[in-house]
């Protein structure tokens, strides 16, 4: 697969921990609303912990767009139970925490790291239709930012809304102006 | 005087009195040439320099080659103040103005015609438009048409001097429809396409029908347009004071968007 844009999930089934209860999801769950598919190596490291506490701060701001957050590593999702019981931070997550050991999900989005048996850092947002507009891969030991997911899926939103006619506005008071040029085509 | 910034002296025109090589922002002789005590006078268009770092020697042939079809006269008119971004502007003009004998020049301050005050609105400066014997063109810029921008200011003085690009008769008829007295505001960025093709869609719209005006607004300049409407991309398209448009529009979309308000 060249790139994973307009990438829609095939059929998958895993378990889920969520604040105290468990329960199975399929890609049918993915439709209907955004959703974000973000990957992470394993539990109990050091990393993911912070990037996890860091979504479940705005896990609010997500859910005020209409999107579903799941976490996923190839921990089975009693280690998630486990990981919730045993850090207070992590047991704040109110968000699905996906058990994903057979590595279905992993692979079909093409983050497992086949070695370690370990999802790289994959960040999958998908719009209503389950197709993926954006996403990023990190190598394991680059953290994410979930304050900067926010504005990512806000603009996905838009798009999705508004059509991709037209362009970010990054304000730079002070800076030159940029030359100009002139399109001839269609002028006259 | 008014307030500034700094001068860059690698850059002609950019000291309050743009003479060429002059650059004491405190000669008192440089500041009298655009202020006096206590009063403010037009800019000095014989005191600018004739040519914009925005212009380049290609540039320049393209726009003569363009401006070869004005059939007549054109006054580009721009209300200024004391900034750098209407010095910048103001040396554009005379070196833009300068690539045809139907382009002349015109400086004046807010406050002073009434008329020029109405047809640019002189709330985001520097406004520039342009006037023929028929009055004001309802075309106008607010900040300097850099970046994907020039092409519609060109647009615009084209079509004030006679020259437009036909449009089929759909697209007409349905401009014709417009009757009711319209603004409309397009808050741009210079290295935005959507942006420039929307303004020439709307200036369009408003070469064909009087009563439609376009004010084109580098939002990058205007903080306070920007935070009004909470602008995080372009274009925006405003009209009545609000949001109506934020993506590319066609000219068939900006009309429907016109009538059924």
């Amino acid at each position: 697969m060249d790139n994973y844009i307009h990438f829609r999930p095939g059929p998958f089934k895993v378990s889920y921990y969520r604040h105290g209860d468990s329960g199975e999801m399929t890609e049918k769950d993915l439709m209907g609303h955004w959703s974000i598919l973000f990957f992470y190596p394993a539990d109990f490291t050091f990393v993911c912990p912070t990037e996890l506490e860091d979504m479940a701060d705005h896990y609010s701001e997500f859910k005020d767009e209409g999107c579903e957050v799941y976490s996923v590593s190839e921990d089975s999702y009693y280690v998630h139970k486990a990981w919730a019981d045993a850090s207070e931070k992590i047991g704040r997550i109110g968000f699905p925490m996906l058990g994903d050991p057979a590595g279905v999900l992993a692979r079909q989005f093409g983050v497992l790291d086949e070695n370690e048996g370990q999802a790289f850092r994959g960040t999958f947002v998908l719009n209503p239709d389950s197709e993926v507009v954006l996403y990023e891969i990190n190598d394991m030991g680059i953290g994410r930012n979930a304050q900067e997911l926010v504005r990512l899926l806000r603009a996905a939103k838009f798009v999705g809304e508004h059509g991709d006619q037209v362009c970010p506005a990054k304000w730079e008071p002070g800076a030159d102006t940029i030359s100009p040029s002139l399109d001839l085509v269609g002028m006259l | 005087m008014g307030a500034g910034s700094g001068y860059d002296k690698s850059k002609p025109g950019s000291c309050r009195n743009a003479l060429n090589g002059h650059l004491d922002r405190d000669c008192r002789n440089c500041s009298r040439v655009l202020f006096t005590e206590g009063e403010k006078m037009a800019v000095s268009v014989e005191m600018l320099a004739d040519k914009s770092p925005l212009i380049s020697e290609e540039l320049e042939d393209q726009i003569s080659g363009i401006f070869a079809q004005l059939k007549k006269q054109v006054t580009v008119t721009s209300i200024v103040d004391d900034s750098d971004k209407s010095l910048e502007m103001a040396v554009f003009l005379k070196h833009l103005t300068g690539l045809s004998d139907k382009l002349t020049l015109r400086f004046i301050d807010k406050g002073t015609e009434k008329e020029a005050d109405e047809a640019l609105d002189s709330m985001y400066l520097p406004s520039t438009g342009f006037h023929t014997e028929s009055g004001y063109a309802h075309t106008v810029f607010h900040g300097v048409p850099g970046g994907h921008e020039l092409t519609g200011f060109v647009q615009a003085a084209l079509a004030a001097g006679g020259t437009v690009k036909p449009l089929d008769e759909p697209t007409m008829r349905e401009i014709s429809k417009i009757k009711e007295k319209t603004v409309i505001q397009i808050a741009v960025s210079l290295g935005c396409h959507h942006c420039a093709q929307t303004v020439m869609n709307a200036q369009r719209i408003a070469e064909e029908n009087e009563s439609v005006t376009v004010h084109t607004i580098d939002a990058n300049l205007y903080p306070s347009l920007v935070e009004r409407y909470k602008i995080e991309r372009v274009p925006i398209v405003l009209m009545d004071g609000r949001i109506v448009g934020q993506t590319e529009m066609t000219i068939p979309e900006l009309c429907k968007m016109i009538i059924k308000r």
